[in-house]
């Protein structure tokens, strides 16, 4: 493990806030994310995991990329189609490097605790890919270094009919690609009122007037007044899914999973119908940001299926289920549930440059996402979270100094911070995009509202920075947090912030110019140091839902003798796991069947009036229960075996005698 | 620095003729068989239409199956080597080639870069004369290169894929498995349709052994239904509320194969291959057949990575039949059309009516039924051609030249079979059925139905058909641009094509993609022999007003154009001498041209 903090550049930030015009010598710099795993040791730390493992982790194969690489996918668990399943996922954007590190933390941590790995694993598979896209980290690699969140670029980003014709250049020669402002009247951004090293755009409405632009730095080397625009010209395949993809959006694809490396992980989705829970570490976030509580589907289910029409949010039955489930999340992360929700996920009001698209906001990153795929069209639970962000840091780091200061035990049920003006101050560098609203001043609670219209589908390339709603000119509570997180991530890594150096441009050779802000992906990835106390909630969280996938077994079989040669059948399959067998969206969906039931019977032997197979309706988690009752004539007497097989619940089986009534030993309750 | 006048560029799309026009085809006998009759030429008058003694000679009076359709490609090409090559677009499910012509005349301009129209059919297993209308395309074209002036100058400018069917496993199962009109329309991956784990493992049987799969009906004095009162051996219908009926309906011929007191739950395949497009895709639950995801399947997968391989294609048609219908997009409420866009569709899908008697011009989702992930929306939108869907009419509409109330389709069977002088009905004799103890049944015979001609109208069916196809005259050419030295843009005159041409109809670009900056390239105009000061385009012809006026830096105007039939482009230029002036559109050819500056 690196040391976290270094110091290595020429000068470091006022504490004030003010703008640091005389930083940066340029030196070549070690990267602030040393001890994040590349490409070439990914494969090779896998093996290591599985080979340490006592055969409990295997490395396997999702498929292959574009470019013919075989995308690694590790097993653990027993892999047979019959039991219960569960999918982690990382790195889809190639910018989002600690998704990666959580999900091998979880492979670590099964490989250190082979035992409790067995019998976590006994009856259920653990399936973790933990990286797809695999040009995204070798960007930043690179020299100079830089973000890509798309994979290696074939996509003509600004349709010229030529690719790669503008990409970013190192001005300053420092070894990365940065951020530059240019003073500039038609640009959209203003600093911050005390706070010059951040811009925010400017809010005409109030009578503000532009004073920046951003740019990725680099020169317009093909001349068309767009700079830099083909910079990051990759398809990401975080946005690669087809629901609510988003179309005719940079980076988007050319079509629904367009590329192979999505494709293969559908294609595996459609081939281990098993898998009833997939998690994606990435920007899709529903568990550090909870869904909005109001917003739910109701559609008809009894309804045929003509005519249906997509669904824009989870069903009612299953918004609970999925409310609880980012409750435990943020519980297991020291946050109390009532902690500032849209802060959370937040990456601060993002300085966007011109020509990319930046870290996307919550409802931009479902569109086109794998967890809102997984839900929508798959009937599956479909959890997301970036597992780590700014407002995440700033908010633990507040409930630890809160803590320490007055013990606010702000963990009771429903607990509002509202209440507490001051609390969560830190994390409330707002979501720039999603949080229009969240101008009621510190700590006030916003709930994420409605997705973007279908308009901003419509409207790539005019997503300018004075569409970004960020706060209002008199709303400044969120200042002090973007410098709170800029100290924060300056004092366990000094390289993470630039500052900013002035340059003269030379496509603004009489403009005031300077180069810096953030380093690439400081905001997005922290100093690895932070994976320590990161590591173990995720690796709870993953073994909670392998615990919660669905479980259906039988409790009670009974095979009673009613004279004439006729028996009564009576059998209860009950569903042991928390989860459903079968998500309300699994139906509406059609994409999950029934739990069903199969009878083998003895020879001669025959169901009355009916068919030896059936199906069972929907069994809810925690003990959700069916009995089934058939009439049998059994000539010959012999041994009836009940099997009951559900999809994502996994497969029971009994051999009953006539005049024997079973129950399962381990169920809880007595027979009915 | 001498600043010399503008000068202009006028560059105009192709011309169209839209609707039949008279003198089109050579003369021919009626009838052609493969099996070459002798034919007298002393003794036989050629009528309109199809290509007079043709190299080719094929029965449109008749069907084929996959390796018949291809076999007419492969004796076309052999025919016409230099005007044809036969390609393979990629396999289906159970192993079948999904074969095709590029039809083009290889010998005049590149053909990469012409104009090109995409055409498929079959993608429903069951609809069959869609393949032979692909094919009786490829062949008019061919036959009559040379013959008739507008189709040598269509295989002079344009290219043609025609891909006759893209469902061959659904097309071969419906002709040589017992089948009644509806069977095979999807493909052929097993789906579990009832859930039981079983896949495919109850579909319907031929318990007669007549290749029909007919309708079974049990004679039940408590029944709901009856014969009809008019016409007893084609109608069953419904008995009042107050009325006993003489039958229950069983459903389709057949046994519960796999025990589970269901009959014909679960057959072959259980999808529809045109729900499978990623436009607008959606699962099962929402939208029935869509399959896995998108392009999950092989066919699906061949014909789209086929299609944005050859991004000069501009236009594309996709055969189906029954109903008359020359359907549009969009096949959902939610996915609007640019106005300008639906406007033209609009244009040609009643240019259709007017060549097609008895069709309708339809928006897919309005007129007809709500369809998500459909060929059709994903050739307009993802793959930004201008698509028709023409299905085919049934025999009825055809023979009578008329609407039909609903109240007379219901005669139709009976009518049909008058017209048709040959029994149009399959009949099923009373059986032992092992789960229903006896029952009977009939039903429309397998190639009887509405759903597919009769042999008189299939030839009309494939003819007309392939006309409506020859809109593609209406595909964006860049033809000719004026222009010279001289003062102040007064050399601002358009090329004339000539009074036999019209505008092409259909834009470099949909509007769709003018909006959203799609598909890469665009249609530049460049300037070389001279330096480009600047360059704009001019909204009127003669007219003062230049919308911009900046060049980029290789002396190119790229900008998109929206205008569907011309542009005018000025340059400001320095120096003097020869400029070749060349345009370059991804779906509208190339076009260049010196002119001296002086």
């Amino acid at each position: 493990m690196p040391d976290p903090v270094r110091s290595s550049r020429g000068s470091r930030p006022r504490r004030d806030g003010s703008l640091d015009r005389d930083v940066g010598s340029g030196a070549a710099v070690a990267s602030p994310w040393d001890g994040y795993t590349s490409d070439a040791e990914l494969p090779r730390a896998l093996e290591r995991l599985a080979s340490a493992s006592a055969g409990q982790l295997h490395l396997e194969s999702l498929g292959t990329d574009a470019q013919g690489r075989s995308i690694p996918l590790m097993r653990a668990g027993s892999g047979r189609p019959e039991d219960p399943a569960f999918l982690v996922v990382a790195g889809l954007d190639g910018r989002h490097l600690i998704g990666t590190e959580l999900a091998l933390a979880v492979l670590r941590h099964l490989s250190e605790h082979p035992d409790s790995a067995r019998t976590l694993l006994a009856d259920r598979t653990l399936y973790v890919v933990p990286r797809v896209d695999l040009d995204g980290i070798e960007a930043w690699r690179g020299t100079p270094h830089r973000e890509q969140a798309g994979i290696d670029g074939t996509a003509d980003t600004d349709r010229d009919g030529l690719l790669g014709e503008d990409p970013a250049d190192d001005l300053d020669g420092d070894g990365t690609i940065a951020l530059v402002r240019v003073r500039d009247p038609d640009g959209g951004w203003i600093e911050r009122p005390g706070h010059p090293d951040f811009l925010r755009p400017a809010v005409a409405d109030k009578g503000e007037v532009g004073a920046w632009r951003i740019l990725v730095e680099g020169r317009d080397d093909d001349g068309d007044e767009h700079w830099n625009e083909e910079e990051d010209a990759g398809v990401r395949l975080s946005r690669n899914f087809p629901t609510r993809f988003p179309w005719f959006e940079r980076g988007s694809g050319v079509y629904q999973v367009s590329e192979a490396a999505a494709r293969a992980l559908v294609e595996f989705l459609a081939e281990h119908r098993n898998i009833g829970a997939v998690l994606v570490y990435g920007f899709e976030d529903n568990l550090l940001t909870p869904l909005p509580e109001g917003k739910a589907s109701d559609p008809d289910m009894d309804r045929g299926r003509w005519n249906r029409q997509p669904l824009d949010a989870p069903i009612k039955a299953d918004l609970p289920l999925l409310l609880e489930l980012a409750k435990q999340y943020r519980e297991s992360l020291g946050l109390p549930n009532g902690a500032k929700k849209v802060s959370l996920g937040s990456y601060g009001v993002a300085m966007t440059p011109e020509e990319l698209g930046d870290i996307p906001s919550r409802t931009e990153a479902a569109q086109g996402g794998l967890a809102e795929f997984v839900y929508y069209a798959r009937g599956r639970l479909g959890l997301a979270t970036p597992g780590w962000s700014p407002g995440l840091q700033m908010a633990r780091a507040k409930q630890d100094e809160g803590t320490d200061r007055k013990g606010d035990g702000d963990g009771s049920e429903g607990g509002e911070s509202k209440d507490e003006p001051g609390a969560n101050d830190a994390g409330a560098a707002t979501d720039g995009k999603s949080s229009a609203d969240a101008t009621g001043g510190s700590g006030t609670e916003v709930v994420e509202t409605a997705p973007a219209g279908p308009e901003s589908h419509d409207t790539p390339g005019e997503t300018g920075a004075g569409e970004r709603k960020g706060p209002g000119a008199d709303d400044e509570s969120d200042l002090t947090d973007e410098g709170a997180f800029r100290d924060w991530l300056v004092g366990r890594d000094p390289s993470a912030w630039l500052g900013w150096k002035p340059i003269t441009h030379p496509d603004f050779p009489d403009q005031e110019a300077f180069v810096g802000g953030y380093a690439p992906l400081a905001r997005i990835n922290p100093p690895i140091a932070v994976l320590d106390s990161l590591a173990p909630p995720h690796v709870a969280l993953v073994e909670r839902v392998l615990a919660q996938l669905p479980r259906v077994r039988l409790r009670d079989v009974r095979l009673d003798a009613l004279g004439n040669g006729l028996y009564e059948l009576r059998f209860t399959a009950e569903n042991t796991g928390y989860l459903p067998d079968r998500l309300a969206q699994g139906q509406y969906s059609a994409e999950v069947r029934p739990t069903r039931f199969e009878l083998g019977l003895p020879g001669g032997a025959a169901v009355m009036g009916g068919p030896s197979r059936g199906f069972l309706g929907r069994l809810e988690g925690s003990g959700g229960s069916e009995e089934v009752r058939r009439l049998l004539r059994l000539p010959s007497g012999g041994k009836v075996t009940v099997k009951v097989i559900s999809e994502l619940g996994g497969r029971d089986e009994h051999p009953i005698a006539p005049g024997e009534h079973w129950h399962r030993p381990d169920a809880k309750g007595g027979s009915r | 620095m001498r600043t010399r006048p503008l000068f202009a560029a006028a560059v105009r799309s192709a011309a169209a003729v839209l609707g039949i026009t008279g003198g089109l085809g050579g003369l021919l006998p009626l009838v052609s068989t493969r099996v070459a009759a002798e034919v007298n030429p002393a003794q036989t008058f050629p009528a309109l239409g199809a290509p007079d003694d043709p190299k080719v000679r094929v029965s449109w009076d008749h069907f084929n199956d996959v390796a018949g359709l291809t076999q007419i490609l492969r004796d076309l090409n052999a025919a016409y080597p230099d005007l044809s090559e036969f390609i393979v677009l990629g396999r289906s499910v159970e192993g079948r080639e999904i074969t095709g012509l590029r039809v083009t005349n290889e010998r005049q301009g590149n053909p990469d870069t012409k104009p090109a129209m995409y055409i498929d059919g079959n993608i429903h297993g069951n609809e069959v004369q869609a393949g032979e209308t692909v094919a009786y395309t490829a062949w008019y074209l061919l036959e009559n290169y040379g013959k008739v002036d507008r189709v040598t100058r269509l295989l002079d400018e344009k290219e043609f894929f025609l891909v006759p069917t893209i469902n061959p496993d659904g097309r071969d199962h419906w002709f040589h498995d017992p089948a009644n009109p509806h069977n095979f329309r999807g493909g052929m991956i097993p789906i579990d349709e009832d859930g039981d784990g079983l896949f495919d493992e109850d579909g319907p049987d031929d318990m007669d052994g007549d290749g029909q799969i007919t309708r079974m009906r049990i004679a039940d004095p408590w029944g709901r239904w009856k014969p009809d009162p008019d016409y007893p051996d084609f109608l069953m219908v419904e008995v009042d509320r107050d009325e006993r009926g003489t039958y229950t309906l069983l459903g389709q011929e057949g046994f519960d194969n796999d025990g589970d007191g269901e009959i014909n739950e679960d057959d072959p395949g259980g999808y529809d291959p045109n729900r499978n497009w990623p436009w607008l895709w959606q699962p099962e639950g929402i939208q029935y057949g869509a399959h896995d995801y998108p392009f999950s399947l092989p066919e699906t997968k061949a014909v789209g990575d086929f299609v944005l391989a050859h991004p000069n294609i501009a236009a594309a048609q996709t055969y189906h039949h029954n109903g008359g219908m020359i359907l549009r997009s969009p096949g959902s409420e939610s996915a609007r059309m640019e106005r300008a866009d639906d406007d033209l569709f609009a244009f040609i899908g009643e240019r259709g009516e007017s060549m097609l008697p008895g069709y309708h011009s339809y928006v897919l989702w309005k007129d007809l039924y709500q369809v998500w992930g459909g060929e059709l929306d994903w050739s307009s939108r993802c793959a930004r051609c201008r698509t028709a869907s023409p299905t085919s009419c049934g025999p009825e509409e055809n023979l009578y030249r008329k609407d039909l109330g609903e109240g007379e389709k219901d005669a139709s069977a009976a009518r049909r079979s008058c017209a048709i002088c040959s029994r149009t009905r399959a009949v099923l004799n009373e059986i032992d059925h092992p789960d229903y103890e006896k029952v009977e049944g009939g039903g429309t015979a397998k190639v009887s139905s509405g759903r597919v001609p009769p042999s008189f109208l299939l030839e009309e069916e494939l003819h007309r058909n392939m006309a409506f196809t020859l809109t593609a005259e209406a595909m964006p050419l860049i033809l000719d641009h004026r222009g010279g030295g001289g003062e102040r843009g007064r050399q601002r005159t358009l090329a004339h094509p000539g009074r036999d041409r019209q505008p092409g109809i259909i834009p470099t670009r949909l509007h769709q993609d003018v909006r959203h900056e799609e598909p890469t390239g665009q249609e530049p105009v460049q300037v070389e022999g001279v330096r480009v000061l600047a360059a704009g385009r001019f909204l009127i012809r003669t007219g003062p007003r230049c919308a911009g006026s900046t060049a980029g830096p290789s002396g190119s105007w790229s900008k998109p154009w929206v205008d569907s039939s011309r542009t005018w482009v000025e340059f400001l230029v320095a120096g003097s001498g020869n400029a070749r002036i060349r345009v370059d559109a991804l779906r509208g050819g190339t076009a260049e041209r010196t002119v001296s500056v002086p």
